[in-house]
């Protein structure tokens, strides 16, 4: 979101590192007026995303792997919301416990989604207010050299952005939030009032949901347990691989570009 | 930027399909999630006023349930802790026990926790010993318990007092 505008007040002195975040046009996809070699990449990009599964994500997800970290565990009955019911296997003794299938097919589409963000140069903001997961969630952003926010969210901070941070702000491209209910928030029955300011924004939100939350906000949830660490880490190391791979990608694809125009 | 802040209103898609349609947004500064959108539209929209669907939540049950409650009564304060910070890797004591109880139908909640004692499975604690299994402890306690407990409890209770 919003690089548009800021594109020409920003590539005059920045770092590099910043610059490379600004979208490059040849790397957006709709027919514009362009030269012969920038149209050559539009055609690569274009191929990328009629591609059902370009970065190879469906291979990263197994469902053992999401059974050993414990995803399917949900909240106990009392505390369903009735829109989780498509993506709930059953309950047992009283807890729910999520469908994996639905779970393995939904995170999916978000990875391979993220991949296609991040790809696109977008920014890429890690969300989650649990004590207990804020620093598995830091660390994972700065690994991949992402942006992370797990503390107390301020009114505004997107929606009032250039008077909170008192400077022109470039919002994320896409939030991706791993605890959507926490006890800080008041507002909104306890959700994390990120997915109504990023929905006020025109920002996509990949969200993990537990069975105790409301995914109408939610532009592509993954219904799964957002407490157990281990379930956090592997959502985590999930994502950071991902946003990796694509950056890797962008990366070559972009020093290909340069050696042709060089050349 | 130009953009309606109801959220509550259809879903991004639309809303920024709406400012292209109309002018507002030059089809060049759409947001770079667009085309990925359009390509990967989400299985369900995004309203915030989805009605939810009824659906019936089934019940799960497995015939090796009874076993499972027995063996959880008996050995709850024996039961190791659970590390949550690492995935489920290697079998933990309730897995062994119920395939013990696969294996052979017959055999008794009692001998399967003996065996997990043997085993190093189960830990025993000196607290849980005391309370739980003073019978089980040496044969000749054991034994002193039993004619105890035949005697009046008058006389049960003088010799331990």
């Amino acid at each position: 979101m919003a690089t548009h505008y800021l594109r020409k007040a920003f590539s005059k002195n920045l770092p590099n590192h910043i610059k490379s975040r600004i979208c490059v046009s040849y790397l957006s996809t709709l027919p514009k007026m362009q030269h012969e070699d920038v149209q050559s990449s539009y055609e690569e990009s274009k191929f990328k995303l009629s591609v059902p599964d370009a970065f190879d994500v469906n291979r990263m997800v197994k469902i053992k792997n999401l059974f050993e970290a414990g995803v399917h565990f949900g909240h106990t009955e009392g505390t369903l919301d009735d829109r989780m019911k498509p993506y709930l296997y059953g309950t047992r003794l009283g807890h729910l416990i999520i469908n994996l299938n639905d779970t393995k097919r939904l995170l999916q589409q978000a990875l391979n989604v993220i991949a296609h963000i991040s790809y696109r140069g977008g920014v890429i903001l890690f969300l989650c207010q649990s004590p207990l997961n804020c620093l598995t969630v830091e660390n994972c952003a700065k690994e991949c050299g992402e942006y992370a926010h797990t503390r107390y969210w301020r009114s505004g901070m997107f929606t009032n952005s250039s008077r909170i941070f008192k400077s022109e702000t470039r919002l994320p491209d896409l939030c991706i939030v791993l605890n959507t209910l926490s006890s800080t928030t008041k507002s909104n029955g306890g959700q994390h009032s990120v997915l109504s300011d990023a929905a006020k924004m025109l920002i996509p939100t990949i969200a993990i949901v537990d069975t105790d939350t409301n995914p109408n906000l939610v532009t592509y949830p993954i219904p799964g347990n957002d407490d157990t660490p281990s379930a956090i880490t592997l959502y985590c190391d999930l994502f950071k691989n991902v946003i990796l791979k694509a950056k890797d990608v962008r990366k070559n694809v972009l020093n290909n570009k340069n050696n042709m125009i060089e050349a | 930027m130009a953009g309606s802040r109801l959220e509550k209103l259809g879903t991004i898609f639309s809303r920024v399909n709406g400012l292209i349609k109309s002018g507002a947004m030059k089809i060049e500064d759409r947001p770079i999630w667009y085309d990925v959108y359009k390509a990967f539209p989400p299985e369900s929209e995004p309203h915030y006023a989805k009605p939810a669907k009824s659906y019936k939540i089934p019940n799960i049950f497995y015939s090796e349930d009874i076993f499972r409650a027995e063996f959880h009564k008996k050995a709850r304060n024996q039961l190791p802790p659970i590390n949550l910070r690492e995935p489920r890797k290697k079998q933990n004591a309730t897995d062994i026990a119920i395939e013990m109880n696969i294996a052979d139908q017959s055999i008794s909640v009692e001998k399967v926790i003996e065996i997990l004692n043997k085993n190093k499975v189960l830990p025993i604690y000196n607290t849980s010993l005391n309370k739980i299994s003073p019978i089980n402890n040496n044969d000749s306690t054991c034994k002193i318990n039993a004619n105890e407990i035949n005697t009046p409890t008058t006389e049960v209770s003088s010799p331990s007092n």
